[in-house]
């Protein structure tokens, strides 16, 4: 025997374990990472303790309600004492519905274990000012409406809870529905109803570890057929099991009862099976021996029940053997009820040294979270095996489990409490017999049958679909934040054709309440929630059943919120020939987790195109046709996903693929890929190999021939197919035996175009220090760094602009130059590109090893640039910061018409020169920017953030503008680029000197300099004649905007870049 | 069937042996392996198909070569037999008396030593079983040896463990009653006294204990039990045989003589020329230094009494 191959779950190779790390912690900050608040479902935390102290806090809060706790136990408890004791006692319990301390954002920190998190709560100051234990809870509108509970020593929710009666409405944003308190309450309690029935679905006692207490003995002996026909057919399919099976044939003839016939059906077995079999036939009439072809389980056994003659049938393994009194007990309860379709018995088994027993009668709703009844302690009428035809012989695993379902869907579940099987169930296997169940076949055929018993594909093939209405299915999976935001964002958008499908699994209760409540005030949205984890391709159809829109978006991973691109991607659908709708999908560092599904050139093994490259690619490529998508989004015309039958589990990770790859098969449409479509998803957990093995080899088995279009899809995106290599498949065996997965990894080129162009496109890679997403967007490297991209593209450049966290994606290999945009992260460029630095802040944090490493090294500084150069031997070639022109002219507001005194900027901690001298002179100004609450008078601050896209009237309408630098940026002598933002816009600007520039000169009288109060005090009074006015102020302005705008520096940088593309390409 | 004479003749009990058997079955075909006289491959021709090979590989090569000449797969039941035994029931009582025995092969004795197995000199082979794989695999698969030991460990033995690692199981047509057991039992015991050196130390002490406690071999452990009669059979034979080599070797010690005395008083005519065949083959015969016994220890002498053959009879 061969040795056994181990198990492979290679150790992420240490690059790709890095970039996981690094995706998840940036999932985390965009709102993507896994909640922190899947606590199990139970208590099974343990008890917490409580001082004295604490109890009485809690006695007294009106946070604890115990009409409440006691509609989660599902019985009374009669007062606060007895609340506060279950609190204690199940510290995972809500103490009031307006309380769910999962619910409460990590950074607030998490109460401990053995503490009651209520108490936790308002024990922590920050915690109880700052933090909402509830969706519905808005702190801020409360102490808005109330600014007296903000001072309120357990902090605002107590207060207001103190004042409010169950008619008062919850203090809410403005736009966000308002509701009681009791509204709330009564909406909490139906979805703690309703969570309760599911757990108990879920928990519902399928194993005990010790013997039923009241079991049935043997009692009277159900008489046989008067025709002499068998009470009772026992059908046992047969594959190679020439040494196990005649004990079981040797349980059944041992049998009390013994009006019985047993068709034992051979499935073709190659060993001496049914030799052994024909010689127990040979000596008992009522063995029948069937020999056929193989043609799997289920065929075997049909074949068994068709040769049936008697009343009931019952089915028994070759590894399996009954207890001798099984048939007669069994048999007599079905007799004594002729209404039971079906009854089974208790079923022993031990697994690993372990006893446990079957003992439950169960529902067909706990069929569907879980199989508990076996085969083998099974007995049904026969007609309605029969009626329900018999065993599904497509199925390749789990058809016992099938069919238990079919049968269960005619006729109630009946437990006779009387042992019929030992089983063995050790995880070694049982010696010679190999494997006790099918395992060779995949899991996800039991996801296939769960899929079509959970959902009635008839009715939804034939449910009405509302025209112009899109429905998102999306996962419950995840943070709860992200779905909320999902809910909000669909409630308010505006043209009210979308609404949301939520498909929640095993929910825990506080998840459960948080989203039903949404859900139900929200509106525009379901929560549907399963109770066994059966994949994603059956959330997608259980929750694509609840759909009434004409599109369906299907989500499978958790997505971050943008109703927009939802509707956008469904609105492509609307092109001719187009089934699929593809989006761009990001991962969380903002690098194209996928664009849909390009192919090998001989056999469908697909890959996520643009994987790995800067969104930019995808945007280039356009609503290009696609040979398949690729999950975690697409979308599709519900008529059409009704006709597919949803998405098929066995091709697991990769079902959407399959999905719109039987979508072309059917007719139905092409796949399209739709650009103006961004969405950001959490990449999903790297599938088990073998599952992903198993779903390759499923896609290149049902669709022969790849598609077309993979070449033209990346060509489009700018690039040309130089070889298409093939990787095997990590986890496959490759012995000379083997045949392993071979993965397709298409070698690329930038497509360049025949033509000699001047100046040549280039392919650019801009990396800012700032990180990705929303934070990002506060930065000022984040808008400089897309607007010199834009004025690159102006000048016929490909440029991607890569966050912090996209630094190392492996598509830069395809790029020709990379320029670094220095903050605080010393950059090791990329080997084999251009590589280019343009130092504009933090020139402290340079070091000359740093300079050495670059082709070319800019600083916005003149000073520091010939005095680093000088210091250090390598050249620094000065390039001041830029302004945009489109954002900052004369013309974005009338001057003088808004602030007298104007200041924008952040305060960092640092009480800034400019606002210090301001307060001392007496003079009053306006501010936008964070931090300066303690600083400066009350009624300065006017706004916290300002939007890039205001800043230009804001300046050009103000009196003065003032402006600072950063006390090391002023002594290197880096010209802030809000000086030439206020300058472009025509601003008459005060600034802080910067020794050895004179700013005066430099930006045509625009900008005076002060060194302290009096000077500063002396530019706000004189500075009509100070400042040039009128026609002279709006052409030094132009000046300014020609000299240093973004198109400027791009030209001084492209000139370099192709100069040194140039020298590369002659060396 | 099996043959082999090293005079090259038929001996009077192997003819009647083979006029019975062939008196039972649809077709018998005789393997001699003896460089037979014209008289003795007349008679062996009369009464069945002969067939003549070289002598080696013992009995079990004449049966793969019968079985290879044969098609066993046309008949109801197929039986591999040799002469070594002196059948004391009819064949025909024989085959009526397991028919309906569920078993999927069957011999006229099993034995518990080394591993369960049925006794090769008379096994019988069901239908089902001889189209399956572990049988043609068996024989299919068999080499030619030529060492008893080797016959009986990979053969004898083997035969049987095959088929039942196959899934099949096998019967006897004798079945040792609880009094048989206990008899067999104390010859066992008597027979270790006599096979091993006195013991010196404790731990011979205790192997002697363990190998007094093995299983026996019936044929030669219960040889008189074929002598005795029992209530539905006034002419004895429980067990259907005696065994030429418990008459020529006395392999236990329990009296070979008294055995061949008390047979030829009860069964004179199956036993008439078994005495005269013994002497005249002994010299020809192969010696077997694992029947030479040590003398009895002095004070178990009348213990002899206890286990000698003709108790059971």
């Amino acid at each position: 025997m061969p040795p056994e191959t181990p198990a492979s779950h290679p150790e992420p190779a240490a690059p790709v374990a890095a970039a996981r790390r690094l995706a998840g912690r940036a999932a985390r900050r965009a709102g993507l990472g896994r909640s922190p608040g899947v606590a199990p479902a139970t208590g099974a935390r343990g008890s917490a303790t409580l001082s004295p102290r604490g109890r009485d806090a809690l006695l007294e809060s009106p946070l604890v309600d115990p009409a409440w706790v006691g509609a989660q136990l599902g019985r009374e408890v009669p007062d606060r004492a007895a609340a506060v004791d279950a609190l204690v006692a199940q510290p995972d319990l809500s103490p009031h519905p307006l309380f769910l301390a999962e619910y409460v954002e990590g950074r607030f920190g998490r109460p401990g274990r053995g503490k009651v998190p209520l108490s936790w709560y308002l024990n922590n100051g920050w915690a109880r000012r700052k933090a909402s234990p509830h969706p519905l809870v808005d702190l801020e509108a409360i102490v808005e409406q109330h600014p007296e509970a903000g001072e309120a020593r357990l902090g605002p929710l107590t207060w207001w809870l103190e004042q409010a009666t169950p008619e008062t409405v919850l203090p809410h944003a403005p736009g966000a529905p308002a509701l009681t308190l009791a509204q709330v309450r009564s909406l909490s309690e139906s979805a703690v109803e309703e969570w309760r029935d599911h757990a108990r679905l879920r928990n519902a006692p399928r194993t005990t570890p010790h013997a039923p207490g009241d079991l049935v003995e043997p009692g009277v002996m159900p008489p046989a057929p008067d025709d002499g026909t068998p009470l009772v057919s026992i059908v046992m399919p047969l594959w190679n099991r020439a040494t196990v099976v005649r004990a079981a044939v040797e349980s059944v003839q041992a049998q009390t009862f013994t009006g019985w016939e047993l068709i034992v059906v051979d499935d073709g077995s190659t060993d001496d099976s049914v030799a052994v079999v024909r010689g127990l036939a040979a000596f008992d009439p009522r063995i029948v021996v069937v020999a056929a072809e193989h043609r799997g389980v289920s065929a075997t056994r049909n074949d068994g029940l068709r040769r049936a003659r008697g009343r009931y049938v019952a089915f028994l393994d070759t590894d399996n053997q009954w207890r001798p009194t099984y048939l007669q007990v069994v048999l007599a309860e079905l007799e004594a009820h002729p209404r039971w379709g079906m009854a089974h018995a208790v079923l022993r088994a031990s697994k690993d040294g372990e006893t446990y027993y079957r003992a439950f009668a169960g529902t067909h709703a706990h069929l569907l979270v879980a199989n508990h009844v076996d085969l083998n302690v099974l007995v049904a009428r026969r007609e309605l095996v029969a009626e329900v035809g018999g065993f599904d012989e497509s199925l390749r695993r789990g058809v016992d489990y099938d069919l238990v379902l079919k049968l269960a869907e005619r006729t109630g579940l009946h437990l006779v409490r009387h042992v019929g099987v030992d089983y063995t169930d050790d995880s070694a296997g049982s010696g010679d017999t190999g494997p006790r169940i099918s395992t060779h076949e995949s899991p996800a055929w039991l996801s296939v049958i769960a899929g079509r018993h959970l959902v009635d594909w008839e009715a939804v093939r034939a449910a009405p679909r509302e025209p112009g209405r899109t429905t998102l299915v999306l996962t419950g999976q995840g943070s709860v934040r992200a779905v909320e935001e999902w809910l909000r964002a669909v409630a308010v958008e505006e043209s009210g054709a979308l609404d949301v499908v939520v498909v929640g699994v095993r929910l825990p209760r506080w998840q459960h309440v948080a989203l039903s409540v949404l859900v139900g005030t929200l509106g525009r949205s379901r929560l549907v929630t399963l109770q066994a984890d059966r994949g994603p391709a059956v959330r997608v159809a259980v929750g694509f059943a609840e759909a009434s829109g004409e599109r369906v978006v299907v989500v499978t991973e958790p997505l971050a919120p943008d109703a927009a691109a939802v509707q956008a991607l469904a609105a492509s659908l609307g092109a001719p020939g187009v089934a699929v709708a593809q989006p761009v999908v990001l991962d969380p560092t903002g690098a194209v987790l996928t664009a849909g599904a390009v192919t090998g050139p001989d056999v469908v093994t697909p890959a996520d195109f643009l994987a790995g490259h800067a969104v930019d690619d995808a945007l280039r490529a356009g609503a290009v046709d696609l040979p398949a998508a690729a999950g975690p989004v697409v979308a599709l015309r519900a008529e059409h996903l009704a006709t597919l039958g949803g998405a098929d589990p066995l091709a697991g990770p990769l079902g959407l693929t399959d999905l719109s790859l039987r979508a072309t098969q059917e007719g139905l449409g092409g796949v399209r890929l739709a650009p103006e479509s961004v969405l950001t998803a959490r990449p999903a957990a790297a599938p088990e190999p073998a599952e992903l093995e198993a779903a390759h080899r499923l896609l290149a088995q049902r669709h022969p021939a790849p598609p077309p279009g993979s070449a033209a899809a990346w060509a489009a995106a700018g690039f040309e197919v130089l070889v298409v290599r093939h990787e095997v498949l990590p986890g496959c065996a490759t012995g000379p035996l083997d045949v392993p997965v071979l993965l397709p990894r298409t070698v690329l080129a930038p497509a360049r175009r025949e033509v000699s162009e001047h100046p040549p496109a280039l392919r650019w890679a801009i990396d800012l220090p700032s990180p990705v997403g929303p934070k990002g967007l506060a930065w000022g490297d984040t808008h400089y760094g897309h607007a010199l991209a834009a004025a690159l593209r102006r000048r016929g450049q490909h440029v991607a602009v890569d966050a912090r966290e996209t630094r190392h994606r492996p598509s830069r290999d395809l790029d020709d130059v990379v320029l670094v945009l220095r903050g605080l992260d010393d950059v090791v460029p990329r080997p084999g590109l251009v590589s280019l630095e343009w130092i504009i802040s933090h020139p402290d944090l340079v070091s000359a090893a740093e300079v050495a490493r670059f082709d070319h090294v800019w600083a916005a500084s003149v000073g520091w640039s010939q005095q680093q150069s000088a210091a250090w031997g390598v050249e620094i070639h000065p390039l001041l910061q830029a302004t945009d022109p489109a954002l900052f002219h004369p013309d974005r507001a009338q001057p003088d018409t808004g602030a007298d005194v104007l200041f924008v900027g952040n305060s960092r901690g640092i009480f800034r020169t400019a606002l210090r001298h301001a307060v001392d002179a007496g003079v009053p100004v306006t501010v936008h920017g964070a931090g300066w609450n303690e600083m400066l008078p009350a009624g300065w601050v006017s706004s916290r953030l300002v939007d890039n896209s205001e800043l230009g009237a804001l300046y050009t309408s103000a009196g003065l503008v003032l402006n600072d630098h950063w006390e090391d940026m002023r002594l290197t002598g880096f010209v802030s680029n809000r000086l030439m933002d206020a300058a472009a816009a025509g601003a008459r600007v005060a600034s802080d000197e910067i020794p050895g520039l004179d700013l005066t000169a430099l930006f045509g009288g625009l900008v005076h300099t002060f060194d302290g109060p009096g000077s500063l005090a002396r530019l706000v009074r004189e500075r009509d004649t100070l400042y040039p006015a009128g026609e002279e102020r709006r052409r030094a302005a132009e000046r300014v905007a020609a000299e240093h705008s973004f198109d400027a520096r791009a030209e001084v940088i492209l000139t370099e870049a192709v100069r040194l593309c140039q020298a590369r390409l002659d060396r | 069937m099996a043959h082999w004479d090293p005079r090259g003749q038929v001996a009077p009990h192997v003819r009647r042996q083979v006029a019975s058997l062939a008196a039972a079955v649809d077709e018998l075909v005789v393997v001699s392996t003896a460089d037979l006289d014209d008289d003795g491959a007349a008679f062996l021709g009369r009464h069945g198909r002969l067939l003549r090979r070289t002598n080696y590989g013992y009995d079990f090569f004449s049966y793969k070569t019968g079985l290879e000449a044969s098609r066993p797969e046309d008949f109801d039941e197929v039986v591999v037999c040799n002469d070594t035994y002196v059948p004391l029931v009819g064949y025909g009582e024989v085959f009526e008396a397991m028919a309906g025995r569920p078993a999927d092969f069957w011999g006229l004795t099993a034995s518990q030593r080394v591993h369960p197995h049925v006794q090769s000199f008379f096994v019988a082979f069901r239908p089902w079983l001889v189209g399956s794989q572990a049988f043609r695999g068996f024989w299919g698969r068999m080499s030619p040896v030529s060492d008893r030991a080797s016959v009986i460990a990979e053969y004898e033995v083997g035969l049987s463990r095959t088929l039942t690692d196959g899934g099949f199981r096998f019967a006897s047509y004798y079945t040792e009653t609880d009094a048989d057991r206990a008899l067999a039992q104390r010859r066992v015991a008597w027979w270790t006294l006599h096979r091993l050196p006195p013991p010196r130390r404790r731990r011979e002490w205790e192997f002697l204990k363990a190998r007094s406690k093995d299983p026996w071999n019936p044929a030669i452990a219960l040889a008189d039990v074929a002598l005795a009669p029992s209530p539905p059979r006034p002419a004895g034979a429980r067990l259907p045989y005696l065994k030429i080599d418990t008459l020529r070797y006395d392999p236990y010690g329990l009296g070979a003589e008294r055995l061949l005395r008390l047979a030829e008083r009860r069964r004179p005519e199956e036993l008439a020329g078994v005495r005269e065949y013994l002497a005249a083959t002994a010299p020809l015969s192969a010696a077997r230094p694992d029947t030479d016994l040590r003398p009895t220890p002095v004070g178990v002498r009348p213990l002899r009494r206890l286990v000698e053959y003709g108790r059971a009879a």
